[in-house]
């Protein structure tokens, strides 16, 4: 069943949303600032891969579409030293546009075949970069203008960014668009015998993730103001996956979740981040293993318990009663 | 003089590793359906047991190769029983086990071998001279070794038992199991015997190249091209895909840096597959 | 003008011709059978027309329009509606979510008027809505609306089936087995529900084994090993010798 909204449901995001939006007021640091954005930076880059995976298709190549946006917006805001408004939107429509051309002939595959040929799609962009000229090859773009000097107005200006990018995603999947790519992903046969062009919504579901994602990147390279494509190899795509699946890819605030408390890891204490593959990598096997729906699932999967347990007590009490 | 002989002998070398290194990956991936991205880091891992097997106890380094391939081994019979088995019909899964311990696998390496350059002693040395050219000894061995191992596993999957339960159960697993194979022994065996192969391959090519901790990265990245561009259930099409690549491997860094080097192999591999998006050898999906 | 055409449809697979040279046509209005044994290609005449599959040669011509090498949307799009044989769901909707998501054609919002929510966009499901619950109580299936398709029993599900088919208002329904695996109620309610659809104008070619069928068919298109052996009433084809061997082996 498609998930129903109701006013319950929006509770955790605006708790979420009060939360940082206080938050910048005890960790004003511009170590911790730095902390927030890449949090909020992953949980758009999270959440806009969900978007693609609605029609059934897990992509290995969303971090790769991230940079696109992030290069595109770098070197337009470097070289012709255009404002961050028309750069950070150039960004997010040039990695659309890339992803929905090279996404054409490989939308056709179906389950992991896709997955596969994103991967490498990824991976090859990624090398593309880093032998080009414009980009800084191997040794990243550097030089940036900021796009505040500012670290907390940074920060604001991220967070609406990210609050509109997700309020987007949110519209779009909560639509009989949608409805439509939940459809894809259930059957294709029966969503084509009613008229779906199973093409065009699979890269107009790729389309729009690579839109949020591209926008999402630029704004973060234009905070950072250094790019290095080592930042986007195979292992960031696959993580913004793993947020999404560790979170609970049925529900749209699965990815949050996951970005948020991965991300985190590493931070919880000094000293910790060499460890901290072992600790996430062990919480990724946990999750794996014992929570079917992800973290966000949680809930649901009390509720069945008890529901079970509540059948099974009666069946008892039945079958007392009729021995 | 020599360069096009010289460029086959390195494809040569390289393929006969690329393919071995892949074979384990294309037996889960055809036979069980499952996508095993851990498959380099395992390689790796392999890589460096040899090495510490050779450099710190001093073991012979035939020996440590060995004790890799059976410690693998090892490690494939527990990941079909604990990852492929149980999440059979969900891809999601495995790739959020197989991504973890990818990671874990990563850091693990970069624990111990931190950012020193390390390297197996060579399996050979001395060069042979053929007259029209020189061939080092130890290109000749990685070779050997290759293409034995390789003759073997084919002889496995086309002319035994075992290889016709292997074809049986890629077709229809239920199927398989009602005419009484045991689905789940040649499951275990065949993941036991795919990454003993793996770790043959990081063995060997931590020697002839170096031991590093992204080593499994760059060889997933061969192994995914070279199993998508043969196609799905596809044995002979890895071998030509898998020279394929490693032509392409040892051309293009003559020719160009190695980022350019890289991006230009790996397109002209996107290009074949924007061409034929399910592969070239396998069978319809 | 014929509302189904077929000239010299011909479809193999590899060496195998399971459709050889089949001429075939079908009027506006008509309930048509399209019978066979088992294996004799009638499915694969549906996945033809809808164009799951491409033809080895031959055309399909549809109001007049040449469909031979239309995708399925695009059929779909042109007003023929189907089902399956081995009936697949969208499983994790609703009943009415099935039923709701079929109207993707008819209305049809864009893709813009959806996102941006626009009046059109809230009318159209407003509208959808209502005609979904008349189609789900059409077809009896009011009382399990909200349950998730994949939990109904079989018989429902085939009902679903049709009822996601009815939604996308076609002009032309092809039903694959619709009675296939029904208990006796069922397939007298079913038989009923598809001359009750035939009375609100729409065409219908039904692939079916339960003879039941025939008692509300106009023609009926017999086939065996991809090659028509019959055409005519179906009191002439429970006549037809060509038919009775066939069906039950021409040797007794």
């Amino acid at each position: 069943m498609t998930e129903k909204l109701n006013v319950k449901k929006g509770i955790p995001y605006a708790v979420l949303l009060l939360i940082f939006l206080v938050l910048p007021i005890f960790l004003h640091t511009s170590y911790w600032i730095g902390v927030l954005i890449m949090v909020l930076y992953k949980v758009v880059g999270s959440v806009s891969l969900r978007t693609i995976s609605l029609s059934g298709t897990l992509t290995f190549a969303h971090g790769t579409f991230i940079a696109l946006g992030a290069y595109c917006a770098g070197i337009l805001a470097r070289n012709l030293g255009l404002p961050p408004v028309v750069t950070i939107i150039a960004g997010g429509l040039f990695a659309a546009l890339v992803s929905v051309i090279t996404g054409f002939p490989f939308v056709r595959l179906k389950g992991m075949y896709y997955s596969m040929a994103s991967m490498f799609l990824g991976v090859t962009l990624v090398y593309v970069i880093k032998a080009m000229k414009i980009t800084g090859g191997y040794h990243g773009l550097t030089r940036i203008p900021k796009l505040l000097q500012n670290d907390i107005a940074c920060y604001y200006v991220f967070l609406a960014i990210a609050v509109v990018l997700i309020l987007i995603l949110f519209r779009f999947e909560f639509s009989r668009i949608g409805t439509t790519l939940r459809a894809l992903a259930q059957s294709q046969d029966v969503a084509s015998s009613i008229g779906v062009n199973a093409r065009f919504y699979r890269l107009l579901a790729v389309g729009m993730g690579s839109f949020c994602a591209g926008v999402a990147g630029a704004a973060y390279g234009l905070y950072s103001t250094v790019l290095s494509p080592t930042n986007y190899d195979m292992t960031f795509s696959l993580w913004l996956l793993m947020y999404m699946l560790i979170g609970g890819e049925d529900y749209f605030i699965g990815p949050i979740i996951g970005a948020i408390i991965f991300v985190l890891i590493p931070e919880l204490g000094r000293g910790l981040s060499a460890y901290a593959p072992f600790l996430t990598g062990a919480c990724t096997l946990i999750v794996a293993y014992l929570l079917p729906g992800g973290l966000a699932g949680i809930p649901d999967l009390i509720r069945k318990k008890k529901e079970q347990k509540a059948i099974e007590a009666s069946e008892g009490r039945d079958d007392r009663a009729s021995a | 003089m020599g360069v096009i002989p010289n460029i086959m002998v390195n494809a040569l070398v390289l393929a006969s590793m690329y393919i071995l290194a892949s074979l384990g990956f294309a037996f889960i991936f055809n036979m069980l359906g499952s996508v095993n991205l851990a498959h380099g880091a395992f390689y790796m891992l392999a890589a460096y047991i040899t090495y510490y097997l050779c450099a710190k106890a001093g073991l012979n380094n035939w020996v440590a190769m060995l004790l890799a391939a059976i410690v693998l081994a090892a490690i494939g019979i527990v990941m079909e029983r604990f990852v492929f088995r149980p999440f059979q019909t969900e891809f999601d899964r495995v790739v959020m086990v197989s991504v973890a311990l990818m990671t874990m696998l990563q850091q693990l390496a970069v624990q111990v071998s931190g950012s020193q350059t390390i390297s197996i002693p060579a399996y050979g040395n001395g060069v042979l001279d053929l007259g029209f050219m020189t061939l080092t000894n130890e290109k000749l061995i990685t070779f050997l070794v290759g293409l034995i191992l390789l003759i073997i596993t084919l002889y496995i999957v086309y002319r035994t038992k075992l290889g016709m339960q292997m074809e049986a159960i890629s077709q229809d697993r239920l199927g398989a199991a009602l005419q009484g194979i045991q689905v789940n022994k040649v499951a275990m065996l065949v993941c036991g015997m795919g990454f003993a192969l793996a770790a043959v391959a990081g063995a060997m090519m931590g020697a002839y190249q170096q031991v590093s901790s992204n080593m499994g990265d760059n060889i997933n990245v061969r192994i995914l091209m070279l199993v998508m561009l043969a196609g799905a259930g596809s044995m002979n099409g890895i071998l030509i895909t898998g020279f394929l690549m490693a032509l392409l491997d040892s051309v293009c860094p003559i020719i160009w840096d190695s980022y350019t080097a890289s991006a230009i192999a790996c397109s002209a591999v996107v290009v074949l597959l924007l061409i034929r998006p399910k592969g070239f050898f396998g069978h319809e999906m | 003008m014929h509302l189904l055409e077929t000239s010299g449809l011909t479809k193999r697979f590899g060496g195998l011709t399971v459709m050889n040279d089949l001429d075939f046509s079908m009027e506006e209005g008509e309930i048509k059978g399209f019978l066979g044994p088992n294996g004799a290609g009638k499915s694969t005449f549906f996945n033809l027309i809808t164009g799951v599959l491409t033809p080895s040669s031959g055309h399909i011509f549809y109001a007049g329009k040449e469909i031979t090498k239309s995708k399925p949307h695009q059929v779909a799009k042109m007003g023929i509606g189907r089902t399956f044989q081995l009936n697949p769901l969208f499983g994790e909707f609703t009943v009415f979510e099935n039923v709701t998501a079929a109207y993707h054609l008819r209305p049809h919002s864009t893709v813009p008027q959806v996102f941006f929510n626009t009046k059109t966009y809230r009318q159209n499901e407003e509208y959808i809505a209502k005609s979904a619950d008349e189609v789900l109580e059409f077809l009896g299936l009011q009382h399990v609306r909200n349950e998730l398709a994949k939990n109904l029993p079989h018989g429902y599900q085939k009902i679903l089936g049709v009822a996601r088919a009815l939604a996308t208002k076609p002009k032309l329904l092809l039903l694959d087995e619709p009675l296939g695996g029904m208990n006796p109620e069922e397939i007298a309610f079913s038989i009923d529900a598809i001359s009750k659809m035939r009375d609100k104008g729409i065409s219908i070619l039904v692939v079916e084994h339960n003879m039941q069928i025939l008692d509300i068919l106009d023609s009926v298109t017999v086939i065996s090993f991809g090659q028509k052996i019959f055409e005519g009433t179906p009191e002439g084809m429970r006549q037809d010798q060509t038919v009775i061997d066939t069906y039950f082996g021409g040797a007794v």
